[in-house]
């Protein structure tokens, strides 16, 4: 649980503090528009229905129901000789899968996956809200996946596909939904590969929480207030017969 | 030797106490020898943020996005252009690369269908999440994602946003929240006639409604074309029940009538109100080959003008002022819970013993509303001012240095010139709007020339973060000459530097610091207790206790006397 709790601390201070990733997002900033070219009239706006069914654009593919960023079907990662294997998993997110966990309001069917090292992951994440919900997935090499993410996001209720390809490290991988509050009130997981090291805190149906919520205390009960009183007899009980037992051997020991 | 008599001892004790009450009165009562007071106390500033960060310069100039034409906008933090872009020509008509650099989801604001052939779409469809900045993690301890509204000051928030793609925060290298979710609600601007859909995607983990006030909108829905067949008011009690988490709800509305009106979450509306989900809806005169920017992320300069506002203005704000219970944002990072923060947002909170603490303009508190909410003028134009009060008490009182400006609408009714009113404080009870001109001719009444001059709130509390002063929703009005680069103004005050930290808002060092060069009005430093003083009232206390004693031993003897 420590452990775990460090780790998850590490990850947090990595992405907050890397210097060098902020390098690279800055330089990685769009170029300045164009000014608006001088002496020609302005131009006039004209509706283009249905143009932009389908986007793509840096690893990022979109359209009406969602995007998938970073898809890998092929590229190795450095680690592995070959595609060990290929797996489908299916995540189904939505407010239903939260009345399992009190407490939490969004979340998915399953908080936890499993996949084994070199495996190809052909993951369908499946909306059943019609709101936004997302699966995104951390700590991928960055060589091919940029920021180290594989992502789907769906805007509604629909499903989106999305394949990518583990590394052989033994490794627990950080899932969750990036909408303001949908991690913290229980859309987390982890995928494990090969057995995973470790557990990542809060997540439900698993792990607790590092700072839990304070519930309401109920009464006691007259069985704890009887059961306390009789802890409180016994102690008082053991001091006064060890203290008398030490007393006796120390007269005893005396010339 | 002789032991004195008691006489004797009973004397010399009264000579003894005479003395030491003599020594000590003339000590407490005499003028003193001149000693120096203690020395200035030394104080450190803190770390003093960037007054602009200047992270998109390219952004100020006028440019044309997707045959969009951005306007100018000079201030530090101007709007993103391909935002602009996006939400006047739709994000379904947008290129790619717009639509992906204005953060919005596809189907956020969705333009289509010129049913009158004037060049201009007329169906409009507008997707809006709630999202909470700075709400509660059950993993870290700050709260998330982040959304200051000064240095340092990070009260919790709800807030409506343009349906996004993506994440909730600026980068996957920051907890700062992105750009598109900020305070205020953005503001909605349709075209009079228009047909607009406005859907509440419930993202919160709370319920929430719209509800579209002054705006012209039917009381129920009978839609038979999307089969629908319900309130449309937005109000729990009376028109349909509050779309919960997880859900959304569709509400439809075709304005008749031009002006500035508002909507806002009906659902708890002490609470939801004024937890931040509130924002302006514009309805614009409708004209051919009129795209109006149907969203205006966090209110201020309209960059791409309506053609009625054109014809008439040299620019166009829309100025939103709120009001933050520091302790009910507080509610929100005291559990993760949903029905605990549910509890403490509803039978947990009282507003008739709520009071504010921050006072935001367009969902910042000074000094960073002079980072975008900046009216840059020149002489010799007229500006459209649309002002709107989301507060909660009895009225604001905004008031307008170097400038009278005149009322042309109350509450979004146009009033007969003839019978408008030109006057420097415009009071406005809550909900309600003014549009006023901002006249920048040089005549003694309109305008007392170019320089820059401060408009800001006159009830004083307003001007302040929870008591320090300068803060709240003052801002500044700025005549070009005195802009410099990063869109700040050529100030000839203090330095502003103090006020760029969280320290000054802790109220950590003094006011004067900046500029007090001879540190003749920064604090003093505390003083070594006074030993005089230490002794003598240690003496009393000994005198007091030896009189006990001596009553105690002298009860004693006669009662054994008595015996």
């Amino acid at each position: 649980m420590r452990r775990a709790r460090l780790a998850c601390l590490c990850a947090c201070l990595t992405v907050v503090l890397c210097p060098a990733c902020q390098q690279a997002a800055e330089e990685a900033k769009p170029a300045a528009a164009a000014p608006p070219p001088a002496g020609q009239p302005t131009p006039k706006l004209r509706l283009t229905e249905g143009q932009h069914a389908h986007h793509e654009h840096e690893g990022m593919v979109m359209d009406l129901d969602g995007a998938v960023m970073n898809e890998n079907t092929e590229k190795l990662p450095q680690d592995c000789p070959e595609i060990a294997g290929d797996v489908e998993i299916t995540v189904k997110a939505g407010k239903k899968h939260a009345r399992q966990y009190p407490g939490k309001m969004f979340s998915y069917d399953r908080n936890e996956w499993e996949a084994g090292p070199c495996t190809r992951v052909k993951l369908t994440f499946i909306n059943d809200d019609p709101v936004r919900h997302q699966w995104m997935m951390h700590g991928l090499p960055k060589y091919l996946y940029p920021e180290a993410m594989f992502h789907i996001e769906v805007t509604g209720p629909a499903q989106k596909t999305g394949t990518f390809i583990l590394p052989s490290t033994k490794r627990t991988y950080f899932v969750h939904c990036d909408i303001a509050q949908h991690m913290e009130k229980g859309m987390k997981g982890q995928l494990k590969v090969a057995g995973g090291d470790g557990d990542l805190p809060s997540i439900p149906g698993i792990v607790g929480d590092p700072y839990p919520d304070r519930y309401e205390v109920g009464d006691w009960g007259w069985q704890a207030a009887l059961a306390a009183g009789f802890a409180g007899l016994l102690g008082a009980g053991l001091t006064f017969w060890f203290g008398r037992k030490a007393g006796q051997s120390s007269r005893s020991e005396a010339p | 030797m002789k032991i004195p008599s008691r006489r004797t001892l009973a004397i010399v004790m009264v000579v003894v106490l005479v003395t030491a009450a003599g020594v000590v009165s003339w000590w407490w009562m005499r003028v003193p020898p001149y000693e120096p007071a203690p020395p200035t106390k030394e104080f450190a500033m803190g770390e003093v943020e960037p007054p602009c960060p200047d992270l998109n310069p390219a952004w100020r100039a006028s440019q044309v996005i997707d045959d969009v034409t951005i306007e100018e906008s000079l201030g530090c933090e101007p709007d993103n252009p391909a935002l602009v872009a996006a939400v006047t020509k739709g994000t379904n008509n947008v290129s790619h690369t717009t639509l992906m650099e204005s953060g919005l989801a596809m189907d956020a604001v969705v333009l289509e269908n010129d049913r009158d052939g004037d060049g201009d779409p007329d169906v409009v469809h507008i997707k809006l999440e709630v999202a909470e900045l700075n709400g509660r993690s059950p993993e870290v301890t700050f709260p998330v994602p982040t959304y200051s509204i000064a240095p340092g000051i990070q009260p919790g928030f709800w807030t409506f946003v343009p349906k996004p793609h993506g994440m909730a925060t600026k980068d996957i290298y920051s907890m700062a929240a992105s750009p598109l979710l900020r305070m205020p609600s953005p503001t909605i601007r349709v075209e009079a006639g228009d047909t607009v859909r406005v859907t509440l995607e419930n993202a919160h983990y709370l319920p929430h409604t719209i509800h579209f006030h002054g705006v012209d909108h039917p009381y129920f829905l009978d839609n038979p074309l999307h089969g629908e067949h319900r309130g449309n008011d937005g109000v729990p009690e009376t028109s349909h029940s509050a779309t919960l988490p997880g859900e959304s709800f569709t509400y439809e509305l075709t304005p008749r009538q031009t002006g500035t009106m508002l909507y806002h979450c009906h659902e708890q509306p002490p609470v939801h109100v004024m937890m931040g989900l509130m924002g302006m809806f514009v309805v614009e005169e409708n004209r051919p080959d009129n795209w109006v920017q149907t969203i205006n992320v966090g209110a201020g300069q309209v960059r791409h003008p309506a053609a009625a506002i054109k014809e008439r203005y040299a620019s166009e704000h829309d100025l939103l002022y709120q009001e933050v219970d520091r302790d009910l944002g507080d509610a929100i990072k005291a559990a993760n819970d949903p029905r605990l923060i549910g509890k403490a947002t509803t039978s947990g909170f009282d507003i008739t013993k709520a009071s504010s603490e921050y006072f935001l303009l367009n969902g910042h508190s000074f000094p960073y509303t002079i980072r975008d909410s900046l009216i840059i003028v020149e002489p010799n134009q007229k500006v459209k001012l649309r002002m709107a009060n989301g507060g909660d008490d009895r009225s604001i009182a905004i008031h307008t240095h170097g400038h009278k400006l005149a009322i042309t609408h109350y509450d979004g009714i146009e009033q007969n010139p003839t019978a408008w009113i030109t006057r420097d404080v415009f009071d406005l009870a809550p909900a309600q709007r003014l549009d006023l001109v901002l006249d920048t001719t040089d005549d003694g009444l309109h305008s007392y020339g170019p320089g820059v001059w401060m408009f800001h709130d006159h009830r004083e509390k307003a001007v302040t973060n929870d008591g320090v002063f300068p803060g709240g929703n003052m801002s500044l009005i700025v005549y070009k000459p005195y802009l410099r680069e990063q869109g700040l103004p050529t100030l000839h005050g203090v330095d502003l530097k103090p006020f760029f930290t969280k320290e000054f808002y802790q109220r950590k060092f003094p006011v004067w610091a900046s500029y007090d060069r001879d540190r003749m009005l920064v604090e003093p430093e505390s003083v070594p207790p006074s030993l005089m003083g230490v002794l003598s009232l240690a003496f009393l206390a000994g005198l007091a206790l030896g009189a006990v004693g001596l009553a105690g031993y002298h009860f004693g003897r006669t009662s054994r006397v008595g015996r």
